[in-house]
């Protein structure tokens, strides 16, 4: 058996795998591409969100692959356009610089160069539509070779009488051109045979198609240029300037990660592409992740078409309508986490460790609590007495979740407790809206969940059965790629992996174990952050934010009293950041570590908060929530402690600083963390 | 089963890592791993111990798959014999193709490789990839029967009339797999080389080893039984599992120590190989390689040797040599 998610990414792929792991259940991708659509369109999107493979798959080459050579005609009417990918890493895009030649002669050789590339693309395309089409023979072949030869301002002095020997023509230009180029440290200066205006090729080839071959007429040419990110600056204004300057018959579609389009400029004055008029934009994990497009459906389909690729077929005892049943089912399901606790506490004498957590912060804070109706040792056992639930830990964890919130409000202690006992009971038997337990389970049941695990010591090196537990299986990994389908189809690689290792057999039931479920999601997770290829610069500088940020969030997570719920988001105020602080934080974004929210939350009128929260994907490593709903403010002195300072200690004070709200005695003491004993013993990235 | 190796998981990832990598030929799954360290019962410590400690010498142990052995093979022609030619050629000014030429006249004319023990042995076996991986002519692989030919000697005690094939032989090459100790070889093919070198004086005989150890090497060139000893890869005390030198045991693990090692490995090393002097490997080898083609008895038996009495399940079986008494 063969791991059917072994490859990742859409690049990779041949135009036969592009073709069969095609998934759009609803039509919604095509909606959303528009492959005809004059407008030319920007497509955004985080690494591995689906860019190559949208572009790739409504390509010429793919789409006779989907229909037959025999339906394109009729095909390319109906849609009315001709797809032509390219990937910009083709271009090799960093010969085009330095060695001892001025920008603008570099500029002039690479928009050549990039005419030649579009004008060969174009042509060979063109004369594979029009053989499918059987119209070899419909048109004046040697009049359009003179047309097209006409695009040069010289006349080339061989014989060019076939699109054939033209193509070559094209193909022989660009090899020379590579030759003088990758020679140009050794040899100068570079000399290419003719030069012409950006635009000649790309806009003039289609025209002149359009007008003198029937096949073609009103057919739109839609260049699909794939890794926009690869291109530098200049390079990019060139293109921008194709794309503001474009001529019908021609359209463009550019797939770039976000922050791939370098610059907006292009060629023309100081004019910029303006969305809208120029441009529209497609960010496209943003739409994967909406309301307006089923993406679980969507994920779970795409598997089934990698499984059913993989093994010629479905594996057996499965068909059309039980796949999706059948592929769920395949993954060991996890304990509810109540019965794993209460499993665990089982094997314990005496109290939980919540309860003896709320006995040592009252024993070490006797002088603190004083005032809040604490006097003695025999106060501190009543509390607990009040607090104990045993018969539902959930409850009793609860209880004393509200208690420290009671101490973090000052108010009487021992009152507070018998409340806290009332709601409880209360809550077991018929809970009302405003009972206690119910409006912060309402809210933070998955944080306290999480809680009594670590409280158990049930972390990684548990395995499974701990917190690890909460990540694991189809829907939660779904939910962990956030829009970005390679994290899926990566996730469920690494689990695989693992289960092939195990020789557990993968289309049975139950059959992939909660063990490989677990060390999956963890390989995926490590995957994820070595997969970026962040500037080697800034590296160092990314990584320790990440982990910065991550480890504060799980700290106030995993406090006695967390602010808020299901805490994985920041908010920053980009404006008022340093630079560099900022500069780290678009880093972090553009590889992913870090998803932009829709939300803007205002902290004071006029102030636009920019809320960033950590990937899904990075939160095994910090059991962090997968769901983002808790958000924590940081100041412009935070962002510079977490992002840009080059020393912990400036980190390590405000984290203290937050922790310290969070945990007793809820002042703005110091807690000092070189004495007291992290709750959870973790590794971290 | 139970699956004794997620006690283990930095252990286990790393393997998993190995099997799909550099152990790719080897077919290393959990299953296997699982049921090699079932074998550790918790005799001379726990069980979890044991097999920690089993897991650990795992883990440190080198494969050479069929890629690797092709590359050492291409380093044991081209380092040690063809670059020298070359070397010798430029100076006579010819250029690269006329070179090339030369260097395949000399190995027609001169030069013949031919494998230590009998056809169906592994150092015979190598010949067909060894002249595949470096380009060599088919006839330049041969055995040693078909390039000497002894006569019978005109009196007793005088030494044979010999004869090659071809005429114009100056160096018979032995290729070989394997060498750790240097005794088998010279058992095997010493007296052949002597009657050679009784007959003819002048002609060359090497041998080349794709693995060896530095014991080895030493005692086969102090034997002076072969012009020159060669090997692509050469094993130091440091690949010994239980020198002072062993570099498996330089930064272990938390709980891993190299003495709990040895004596894990003694104890049930003891219960897998009847004679004692093996029990670490052949003649205390306490190697930890293995090959595609076989896992070589100089390993820590406990790796490769298979006990359907005890029963002892290995992880890298070796296949033993049968032979007619």
């Amino acid at each position: 058996m063969s791991n059917p998610f072994y490859l990742t990414r859409a690049a990779d792929l041949d135009d036969n795998q592009i073709t069969k792991l095609w998934v759009d259940p609803s039509s919604n991708l095509m909606r959303m591409l528009r492959p005809a659509s004059r407008l030319p369109m920007l497509i955004l999107g985080g690494r591995g969100s689906g860019k190559t493979h949208l572009l790739r798959y409504f390509s010429y080459p793919v789409q006779r692959r989907v229909y037959g050579a025999d339906k394109m005609l009729s095909h390319v009417r109906d849609t009315g356009y001709l797809g032509i990918h390219t990937r910009c890493m083709g271009l090799y895009t960093n010969r085009f610089t330095a060695k001892r030649m001025s920008e603008s002669q570099w500029q002039a050789l690479f928009s050549f160069y990039v005419e030649l590339w579009f004008g060969q693309l174009i042509l060979q395309t063109a004369l594979d539509f029009i053989k499918d089409a059987n119209a070899l023979d419909s048109f004046d072949e040697n009049d359009v070779v003179r047309q097209l030869i006409g695009l040069f301002d010289d006349k080339p002095s061989q014989v060019i009488q076939t699109l054939t020997e033209y193509s070559a023509f094209l193909k022989h230009l660009q090899r020379d051109l590579d030759g003088q180029v990758n020679m140009a440290s050794f040899r100068q200066p570079i000399c290419p045979q003719f030069l012409i205006n950006s635009g000649r090729l790309t806009f003039g080839i289609p025209k002149i198609f359009g007008e003198s071959i029937p096949c073609l007429k009103e057919i739109q040419f839609t260049l699909f240029i794939d890794e926009y990110e690869h291109l530098y600056v200049e390079q990019q204004k060139n293109i921008n300037t194709l794309l503001r300057e474009r001529e019908n018959p021609v359209s463009f579609k550019i797939g770039a990660r976000l922050h791939g389009m370098r610059t907006y400029q292009t060629w023309g004055g100081d004019e910029e592409l303006k969305e809208g008029s120029d441009y529209e934009l497609l960010n496209l994990d943003v739409d994967l992740r909406s309301d307006k497009f089923n993406y679980q459906e969507f994920a779970t389909e795409l598997c089934l078409a990698r499984i059913k690729f993989e093994n010629s077929g479905w594996p057996s005892g499965w068909n059309d309508q039980n796949a999706a049943l059948m592929f769920a089912k395949t993954f060991e399901a996890s304990l509810p986490v109540e019965e794993t606790v209460r499993l665990q506490l089982q094997k314990r004498s005496g109290d939980s460790p919540w309860i003896e957590n709320v006995s040592s912060a009252l024993t070490a804070h006797l002088n603190v609590v004083g005032k809040l109706g604490i006097n003695n040792a025999q106060d501190v056992v009543t509390i607990l007495e009040r607090l104990r639930f045993v018969d539902n830990p959930l409850i009793e964890k609860t209880s004393t979740f509200i208690f420290y919130g009671a101490w973090e409000d000052q108010q009487n202690l021992l009152e507070a407790a018998e409340s806290i006992q009332n709601s409880a009971l209360e809550y077991s038997l018929k809970p009302k809206p405003e009972n206690l337990h119910a409006k912060k389970l309402n809210h933070f049941s998955e944080d306290m969940r999480d809680q009594m695990l670590a409280d158990l010591k049930m972390d990684q090196n548990v395995g499974p059965k701990g917190l690890l537990s909460r990540y694991l299986g189809v829907e939660t990994w779904i939910r962990m790629s956030d829009g970005i389908i390679r994290n899926f189809i990566t996730t469920l690689k690494h689990v695989y992996d693992w289960a092939l290792f195990r020789g557990e057999g993968i289309y049975s039931s139950s059959a992939i174990t909660l063990s490989s479920q677990s060390q999956g999601v963890l390989d995926a997770s490590r995957w994820f952050i070595n997969d970026a290829n962040v500037l080697e610069s800034d590296r160092g500088m990314v990584d320790a934010s990440v982990k910065r940020i991550a480890n504060l969030l799980r700290k106030l997570r995993f406090s006695e009293k967390p602010s808020e719920c299901s805490l994985c988001r920041f908010s920053v105020n980009l404006n008022t950041t340093s630079p560099q602080a900022r500069r780290i934080i678009e880093a972090a974004e553009m590889w992913s570590f870090f998803i932009r929210d829709r939300d803007r939350r205002q902290r004071n009128p006029g102030e636009q908060l920019t809320v960033l929260r950590i990937n899904p994907l990075v939160a095994p490593q910090y059991y962090l929530p997968v769901s983002a709903r808790g958000n924590i403010d940081l100041s412009a002195e935070d962002c510079l402690a977490i992002f840009a300072s080059q020393n912990d200690a400036d980190f390590k004070r405000i984290e203290r600083e937050k922790v310290g709200r969070c945990t007793p005695p809820f002042n703005k003491r110091l807690i000092d963390y070189d004495n007291e004993p992290d709750l959870l013993r973790l590794s971290s990235i | 089963m139970t699956n004794h190796s997620d006690k283990f998981p930095e252990f286990l990832s790393l393997v998993k890592t190995l099997a799909s990598s550099a152990w790719k030929d080897a077919n290393i799954d959990a299953v296997k791993i699982d049921r090699w360290l079932n074998n550790f019962r918790g005799v001379v410590a726990t069980a979890d111990t044991e097999m920690h400690h089993a897991f650990h010498l795992l883990s440190q142990l080198i494969y050479f798959g069929e890629n690797e052995i092709n590359e050492c093979l291409r380093i044991l022609f081209q380092e040690k014999l063809a670059y020298q030619f070359v070397q010798e050629q430029k100076k006579n000014g010819l250029n690269s193709s006329a070179i090339y030429g030369a260097l395949l006249g000399h190995l027609r004319d001169h030069v013949r490789f031919v494998g230590v023990g009998s056809a169906s042995e592994s150092g015979t076996s190598f010949l067909y990839p060894f002249r595949k991986a470096n380009g060599i002519p088919t006839q330049v692989c041969s055995s040693l029967e078909k390039v000497v030919n002894f006569g019978m000697p005109a009196q007793a005690g005088a030494a044979p009339p010999i004869s090659f094939s071809p005429s114009t032989l100056t160096e018979i090459i032995y290729l070989d797999d394997f060498c750790a100790t240097g005794q088998q070889v010279e058992s095997r093919e010493g007296a052949a080389v002597k009657a050679i070198r009784a007959s003819a004086p002048s002609m060359k005989v090497h041998y080349f080893i794709i693995f060896a150890t530095n014991t080895a090497l030493s005692y086969l060139r102090s034997l002076n039984l072969f012009d020159r000893v060669e090997a692509a890869i050469v094993f130091d005390d440091d690949y010994k599992a239980f020198s002072l030198k062993s570099h498996f045991y330089r930064t272990p693990h938390q709980g891993i120590d190299q003495a709990t090692g040895k004596l894990v490995m003694e104890h049930y090393g003891r219960l897998v190989e009847s004679d004692p002097q093996h029990i670490l490997g052949y003649r205390g080898s306490e190697m930890l390689v293995s090959f595609k083609h076989n896992t070589p008895d100089n390993s820590l038996p406990t790796i490769w040797k298979e006990n359907s009495s005890l029963p002892w399940h290995p992880i890298f079986r070796r296949i033993e040599k049968l032979s007619f008494s």
